[in-house]
């Protein structure tokens, strides 16, 4: 990667800022940026492990919902209506004003137009734009950078908030990377698999069981409930993993982005989708992580300041889950899920695309696509970011011509 | 199990990303022939020599002084530390032992500490410390040779010398590459001659300020013996602690090793190991039943000599050897072999690490042993090929319980499961997993450097939840997490 070490030297700069990661950050317009070349601002936030779209946004409304989703269908009291036919889960409640203010939209039924159940296969190919592998692993959004930086390779619009840069935005065009300070606990999801992985170990097993109990971390292992005695979540500290890790880094990118020289695209990356175990999706683990998702979108908005009217904020994962519950009252891996819109620019406040219905599951199982999501991403980038159309069915998405943009997405 | 793996794992660092290819079909032909011709590793080039950090080191000390006794405020607050060779010019040397503290925050990493301002000294020793730390995880980590690096680090371990004197830990680094790797191959006694030489263990042991009570300087009564030296070689470098010695002779041997010290500006080359008659015992000395006649220097080369090829130094080093490439508690069949290899070939290194090689049990028994943080960082590293700056290799020990050249004891650190394996060191190690883990990113196939670095040495399960995981990093972590990756 050619960029990494000014990867480097950008987070030492921001490591310094210390654990108030979200008000230390309105000091950094001494990063010097150029003039960016377009006010408007792109966050695209990556669920990874395969959200389950229809715990997300429960179509409700839909004749064979209950029928098909069984024990997982929502009750009443557990979904927030959003038309006849689709709610948002309650989880997700930080959000529902949006809404009412137009500013959400949502695409049901969308997938990555590949056909692989790996998370990692799928994983790549979504963010590298493409349906199967080939060329250089190199991102849609880092080719899109092309356009909005208006052939400056050196400028940083692009901004990963994480440890890493994600591969969607890798590839020629430098970027700007911003990663939490300090070690963190660790993720209570990869505490959840390694204590089945150590099940047979006589000396990590029972030392890892002992571990997990002594930080009172039982609870978040097994989903029952990530807030502490106070109410406030446990993750909430800067640098964590877990639910309540999306909002101090949502608060970061808010705070980065919100800087009149500062970057105009981000991605974050949010963890912990793959529930195929005790899913939770009223209370539990899935709930958990979807209040940390409205909690940290909510929080974005707040941050971005009235650079919130400029922005577009894509959620997107890179397959469903299962229409049926598995034996253990979670899901496997799917095909469609859903993808949210939200912010300022957003022409929201309503369902766009089409909602294939459960009635015919794909092979049997699935949730059908309805949407593409190159269709959506292209959308957001002709229309939003200003990037031309021949560019998009080419560089950005190669070979992607047959896949039209969605249009009316944002208002302009 | 693959042999291949096995011999990376277990003798070395690890496999590397391309897994055991360059092992080939013998791995303990491949083993040996790494003792033929050791590496040496490309980044030892830019470091400096131990002499060279402790004059540097002195010559800062002395400018500290001369400001002070210009009546001048000395220009940050000064701090207590060893005045390294002013001792032997006599009753006017201005440096006793009781002024030779040696326990200031040397170390003290000037970002966490909002004391004062570090000093020339603390720059120096943490420089070196940031430069040697890299270097070393270097070595283990490129070495085609990682046989002879775990050697390496299994005598430096053995004869530990520890920053928790904080002017030894830039020194450690130096003292391994002088005192220990040109001898993995040679003989035990010249190790430890070497090692008994050089100053970071004068220094360690405070052997290069103990003054015999009968010596020209001891005489005049202020200054005297100091035992740690002469404990420690019997107690834990040579014959053990059941090796059949008695208090009389840990201090005939401190006796027969006052005046090796080490060189200042007044004295012997600067920064070298420097035999000083002034602070000499005279006289007889009776070690392990056999009189030392009063000879200097030479006492102390015989001494050494003897306790070097003693029978119960090839049960104890036997032992550690065992201990370290089979099991916590190694079949004494094996730990025999070894010792009886060790007395027959007069402490040859080379025959007892190809002995070790040919125990069967050092094949049978593999994933006995938990790897140390030193060596799950390191195999984490040699396997993705994603190194670490040296202030987060620091930083990384740390945290995981094992400070690099940090050893609590001279007796090195723990060498079994117990000390490292406990719910706290669990959880420090999955959080170590997972942000490293992430560090590398998602562009490293998980499945693939499972498969290259464990090969079938890990468990379907273990490598199917592996595969299963939500996202490469969560992948990633899970397999150095992984029992089958954490132990070798």
């Amino acid at each position: 990667m050619n960029s990494h070490d000014l990867l480097i030297s950008r987070r030492q700069i921001l490591g310094t800022l210390g654990a108030g990661a979200g008000l230390a950050l309105l000091g950094l317009p001494r990063i010097a940026y150029a003039a960016a070349a377009t006010e408007n601002r792109l966050v695209v936030i990556i669920l990874r492990g395969a959200l389950d779209g229809l715990a997300a946004v429960p179509p409700y409304g839909d004749a064979r919902y209950a029928q098909r989703r069984n024990g997982l269908a929502l009750p009443s009291e557990a979904i927030l209506p959003l038309d006849h036919t689709f709610g948002l889960n309650a989880a997700l409640a930080s959000i529902q004003p949006m809404w009412g203010a137009g500013e959400l939209l949502i695409v049901p039924a969308t997938a990555g137009g590949y056909h692989t159940r790996s998370h990692f296969d799928a994983q790549d190919l979504l963010e590298m734009g493409l349906t199967e592998r080939r060329g250089a692993p190199t991102g849609w959004l880092n080719r899109a950078l092309v356009d909005v930086q208006g052939g400056d390779k050196q400028r940083r619009l692009g901004l990963a908030v994480g440890p890493s840069v994600p591969l969607m935005l890798r590839g020629g065009v430098a970027v700007a990377s911003w990663e939490p300070p300090n070690l963190k606990a660790a993720d209570p999801t990869l505490l959840a698999s390694l204590t089945q992985m150590y099940a047979g170990d006589k000396l990590f097993g029972p030392a890892l069981a002992d571990g997990i109990r002594a930080q009172s971390l039982d609870d978040e292992v097994l989903g029952a409930n990530s807030m502490g005695p106070d109410g406030k979540p446990r993750f909430a500290k800067a640098g964590g993993y877990g639910p309540g890790a999306f909002r101090p880094m949502a608060e970061a990118a808010g705070g980065l982005l919100a800087a009149a020289d500062g970057p105009r695209v981000a991605v974050i990356d949010m963890g912990g989708w793959d529930t195929h175990v005790g899913q939770g999706t009223v209370k539990g683990r899935l709930a958990d992580n979807l209040k940390g998702l409205g909690d940290g979108l909510a929080q974005l908005k707040t941050s971005l300041g009235p650079a919130w009217s400029r922005t577009v904020v894509l959620v997107m994962t890179e397959f469903g889950r299962t229409v049926a519950p598995n034996g253990t009252n979670g899901t496997d891996h799917g095909t469609a899920s859903v993808a949210l819109l939200l912010g300022g620019a957003v022409k929201g406040g309503r369902i766009a695309g089409d909602w294939p219905g459960l009635d015919q599951l794909e092979e049997n199982r699935d949730l059908r696509m309805a949407t593409d999501l190159r269709a959506v991403a292209k959308g957001v980038l002709r229309d939003h970011m200003g990037i031309a159309p021949a560019h998009l069915d080419t560089a950005v998405f190669p070979d992607s011509a047959a896949v039209r943009p969605m249009g009316g997405l944002v208002r302009v | 199990m693959n042999q291949a793996i096995i011999a990376a794992s277990r003798f070395g660092y690890g496999a590397g990303p391309d897994g055991t290819a360059a092992i080939g079909g013998d791995p303990r032909g491949w083993l040996k022939s790494q003792l033929a011709r050791p590496q040496i590793p490309a980044s030892f080039a830019a470091l400096q020599p131990s002499s060279a950090l402790v004059v540097t080191y002195q010559q800062l000390q002395q400018q500290r002084r001369e400001a002070k006794a210009d009546g001048g405020e000395a220009p940050q607050r000064p701090v207590r530390m060893a005045r390294i060779n002013q001792t032997p010019r006599g009753a006017d040397a201005r440096g006793g032992p009781d002024e030779m503290a040696m326990d200031a925050p040397v170390m003290a990493d000037p970002q966490k500490d909002k004391g004062p301002a570090p000093s020339p000294e603390q720059k120096l020793l943490r420089q070196a410390f940031l430069a040697e730390t890299g270097a070393k995880l270097d070595a283990v980590t490129l070495s085609q040779t990682p046989f002879a690096e775990r050697l390496v680090s299994f005598w430096a371990n053995h004869f530990t010398v520890s920053g928790i004197r904080p002017v030894v830990r830039p020194l450690a680094g130096s003292f391994e590459r002088e005192a220990i790797r040109p001898h993995i191959n040679g003989r035990f006694e010249d190790m430890v001659l070497a090692v008994v030489q050089h100053p970071a263990m004068g220094l360690y042991l405070d052997n290069w300020v103990s003054v015999g009570p009968e010596s020209r300087v001891g005489s005049r009564g202020k200054r005297g013996l100091n035992e740690n030296l002469g404990r420690e070689l019997l107690e834990l470098h040579t014959l053990g602690v059941d090796g059949g010695y008695s208090e009389q002779d840990v201090r005939a041997l401190a006796r027969i090793l006052t005046g090796w010290s080490i060189g200042g500006p007044r004295v012997g080359d600067p920064g070298h190991f420097v035999f000083v008659p002034q602070i000499h015992e005279p006289g007889p000395k009776v070690l392990l039943g056999q009189t030392y006649p009063e000879a200097g220097m030479a006492e102390g080369l015989l001494a050494i000599r003897a306790i070097a090829h003693h029978p119960s130094t090839a049960r104890h080093v036997a032992r550690q050897l065992a201990v370290h490439f089979i099991a916590d508690q190694p079949p004494q069949a094996a730990v025999d072999r070894l010792a009886q290899v060790f007395l027959q070939s007069g402490g040859d290194l080379h025959a007892v690490s190809l002995a070790l090689v040919d125990q069967p049990e050092a094949w049978s028994s593999y994933q006995q042993k938990i790897k140390s943080p030193f060596d799950l960082v390191a195999s984490a590293i040699r396997a993705t090929g994603r190194g670490l700056r040296p202030e987060q290799a620091v930083q990384t020990f740390d945290r995981l319980g094992q400070g690099l050249h940090m050893a609590p004891s001279p007796a090195g650190w723990p060498d079994d499961a117990a000390a490292w394996i406990g719910p706290e060191a669990v959880l420090r190690r999955v959080e170590w997993a997972q942000a490293y883990a992430d560090q590398v990113g998602d562009d490293v196939d998980p499945v693939q450097l499972t498969n290259a670095v464990l090969g079938d040495t890990i468990a379907p399960d273990q490598h199917q939840a592996i595969a299963r995981a939500e996202s490469r990093p969560t992948a990633l972590a899970m397999l150095f997490a992984s029992p089958a990756f954490q132990r070798r």
